[in-house]
């Protein structure tokens, strides 16, 4: 469980990166989600990382290796594409999971999904897959 | 909150039945129907009843489709979407092949269509919270997700 807690983990941190490359390049509403987007992407890393053994914390990454940004398209594409990966990493944490925080991981797969077609993406079948 | 209506759609397109040809193995597909001899029947029930349900749902899309209402964009979502419920119901680890259904409404619309994905989005969270075998709990995760971003998707269709 805790390697697909990891991997979430790193895929929000991944997202709070993506979020913040992101936000220049998007203006007004847009913008709002963009900051609404950063900051429940970045709770979810708190939170997560309280639910990990102080000693097994993966150490945040310096930076992540991600698709040129360079105006509203790319932005929002990254960001699509960011949010699909999360929901599929989600998935896993619920299939690792039980109770109550499978659930909880479930229904976090689903907000990344819905928050991928909001920044353009197509919908997936399996996404993130 | 599920509303009154989506759930009755939901219920309609779940329990309504007649015979098609679909298959529900793929090796490409998340779920390794290898392994769906060994395992409980707890998850060949869960399995067994979201292809029920997606075959469901892809009869509905169907209709919509076949209405001369929507401009191509719209259609080319429709079918697109259509076909991601076909490739849910082969994720499973089952080869039950489901009656097809008959038709759960009159002439659905995409109002309909949005409800019924919001009602199966719930439905497969329920059975991800069923399903004991890792590799179904994963498929139905995703398929929830799938599903909610279909609502998402049909929400931003601009009506003609």
């Amino acid at each position: 469980m805790s390697g697909a807690l990891e991997q979430v983990i790193q895929g929000e941190e991944a997202a709070v990166y993506a979020y913040g490359r992101a936000a220049p390049y998007l203006s007004g509403a847009e913008n709002d989600r963009v900051r609404g987007g950063l900051v429940a992407h970045q709770q979810r890393v708190t939170a997560l990382r309280a639910e990990l053994n102080v000693q097994s914390q993966p150490q945040a990454p310096l930076g992540f290796e991600v698709p040129q940004v360079i105006d509203g398209g790319t932005a929002r594409s990254l960001l699509g594409e960011v949010e699909a990966r999360l929901s599929a990493q989600y998935a896993d944490l619920a299939a690792a999971s039980t109770g109550d925080q499978r659930r909880e991981a479930v229904l976090i797969a689903r907000e990344c999904a819905v928050r991928s077609i909001t920044w353009g993406a197509a919908p997936q079948p399996f996404p993130g897959r | 909150m599920l509303s009154r209506r989506a759930l009755l759609v939901g219920l309609a397109v779940g329990s309504t039945a007649v015979v098609t040809g679909c298959t529900t193995n793929d090796d490409s597909l998340p779920v390794d129907p290898t392994s769906s001899a060994a395992e409980p029947d707890n998850d060949l029930a869960v399995a067994e009843s979201v292809v029920v349900n997606e075959i469901a749902l892809v009869a509905m899309y169907e209709q919509v489709i076949a209405s001369t209402t929507n401009n191509a964009s719209t259609l080319a979502l429709l079918s697109e979407i259509a076909n991601q419920h076909r490739l849910h119901a082969q994720a499973m680890p089952t080869t039950y092949a489901p009656p097809a259904p008959s038709p759960a409404m009159n002439r659905p619309t995409i109002d309909d269509l949005i409800a019924a994905e919001r009602n199966a989005a719930d439905q497969r969270t329920s059975s991800c919270m069923e399903a004991t075998a890792e590799n179904l709990t994963r498929s139905l995760a995703l398929i929830a997700a799938s599903e909610a971003s279909h609502v998402q998707a049909l929400s931003q269709v601009i009506p003609t």
